[in-house]
């Protein structure tokens, strides 16, 4: 359009007129709307989270009374530990930012972590039973551990057996971690340095599409769910994914926010990597076997090959790496892998056998 | 890529791929370009990746092994020095056969 010098003419409106940009903020996650509660700890820190954090002191409604045993897959617990870490990724919708270090629910958060490793250390082994002597031998247990093939396998069931509804049901589970993948791992970058460091970024860089907003992987994965016909908005599935879900991604935030974990958030992460090609390959099959389309595959394809080579470098140069600059950190990173293994194996088992019994693997939504 | 970009090292992983990192280009048997959009790539060394020649992590199904330790490349190490005569690189198991 041109305007002539003179002319009394309106101008039309110019939605990006030069030199202003134009930002695209429809890929802004908005905080998490709070759930409802699923037991007596999450729902007094439900109610909490809804009033102003400086007039509150928190007490023993927030213990976590259960069995030590069952602290893994306890819905109450979970979901308060998710909840706890949400505030420090995309926040809480009508919750103050000011509860993300409110020292009463920092020390709530901090005796629900210690239920969870004594839980995780009651299924996997504690770090200290897992120190080992050099780099080649923690390697070698990363690889053993990653070879085991123990479990019931959900990604032959996803490539071969489950209908559409159930693969619809694998990404409900998986968005509450696919929507902000990589955020969890990105906690060790400020902790690492040198080669350690270069090798944990050359995988996150890949994580978030080396800067390029549609390739970062929540987006491809967001691309996925929308080809499913599903809701991609983020945490927008919370209150129907059960504790093991939630169990998933709290062993990464609880490994990621403390720094003393960085050597089992580092295993975590290697474990991650090393277990991931061949599933994503079966899940692509999967996929295309019920109709999905090309485009959206592209999440499984991209992760066959970036996580072949990402699982050399996790192993070798982070994990490797980590504890040859601190060999004192050895038992964690065995201690975080094996949480990783462990964890992904009860997610299998809850998809598998509720498939299995023809029942929808997801929660039936209604009190506790 | 940059003109200031690194040049590319090709590196040997134990019982795996090979990782190739800094300023390089992949192509077909006919010559054209594979795009990989990404700083490393794994390259097949098990023959067994559907993917070739990129790896998909077929070499841990196959139990692909080779440590790629210094003494199993020594040989290797040896043949990339001038000089080096043809029967200095014979080995017993190619010869046994």
């Amino acid at each position: 359009m041109t305007l002539q010098a003179g002319s009394h003419q309106t101008p039309s409106p110019v939605a990006n007129p030069a030199g202003a940009r134009s930002y695209d903020v429809s890929l802004h996650d908005q905080p998490v709307v709070l759930p409802p509660p699923r037991g007596q700890v999450s729902a007094a820190l439900i109610g909490a989270l809804q009033r102003s954090p400086g007039e509150l002191t928190l007490g023993p409604e927030l213990h976590w009374t259960g069995e030590l045993e069952t602290a893994a897959l306890d819905e109450d617990l979970q979901l308060a530990l998710w909840l706890s870490y949400e505030l420090h990724y995309r926040g809480l919708a009508g919750v103050s930012d000011e509860w993300e270090w409110h020292p009463g629910l920092i020390r709530a958060r901090l005796a629900w972590e210690d239920t969870l490793l004594a839980s995780l250390a009651l299924a996997v082994g504690t770090p200290d039973s897992m120190s080992e002597s050099g780099v080649e031998s923690v390697i070698a247990r990363l690889n053993s551990i990653a070879a085991r093939d123990d479990g019931p396998s959900l990604s032959r069931a996803l490539m071969r057996d489950a209908d559409a509804e159930q693969f619809r049901e694998f990404l409900i589970h998986r968005s509450i971690y696919h929507l902000k993948e990589a955020d969890p791992h990105s906690w060790a970058i400020p902790r690492m340095s040198g080669s350690v460091k270069a090798a944990l970024v050359t995988i996150q860089a890949d994580e978030y599409g080396s800067g390029r907003t549609g390739a970062m992987h929540a987006q491809l994965f967001r691309g996925l769910m929308r080809s499913w016909g599903l809701d991609t908005s983020y945490g927008h599935y919370l209150d129907l994914v059960p504790a093991v879900t939630l169990l998933s991604s709290n062993i990464i935030s609880m490994f990621g926010i403390n720094r003393r974990w960085r050597g089992a958030l580092v295993g975590h992460l290697a474990m991650f990597e090393m277990t991931s090609s061949t599933p994503n390959s079966r899940y692509a099959r999967g996929h295309r076997r019920l109709g999905g389309d090309d485009a959206a595959a592209r999440f499984f394809d991209e992760h066959v090959v970036a996580d072949a080579a990402h699982e050399q470098i996790a192993a070798h140069d982070l994990a490797g790496g980590l504890v040859a600059a601190e060999p004192a950190l050895a038992g964690d990173v065995v201690f975080g892998a094996s949480c990783a293994y462990f964890a992904d194996e009860q997610f299998a088992i809850r998809l598998t056998e509720r498939w299995s019994a023809s029942q929808s693997s997801l929660r039936s939504v209604g009190g506790w | 890529m940059s003109e200031h970009a690194d040049p590319a090292t090709i590196t040997v992983y134990p019982d795996g791929p090979l990782l190739v990192r800094g300023c390089f280009e992949l192509r077909s048997a006919d010559g054209r370009v594979i795009q990989t959009d990404r700083s490393v790539v794994a390259l097949c060394r098990c023959g067994r990746s559907r993917l070739k020649p990129l790896c998909d992590g077929s070499h841990k199904l196959a139990r692909f092994s080779d440590s790629a330790s210094a003494e199993e490349v020594s040989h290797v190490l040896e043949f990339a020095r001038p000089g080096t005569r043809r029967n200095d690189l014979d080995r017993d198991d190619i010869n046994s056969d």
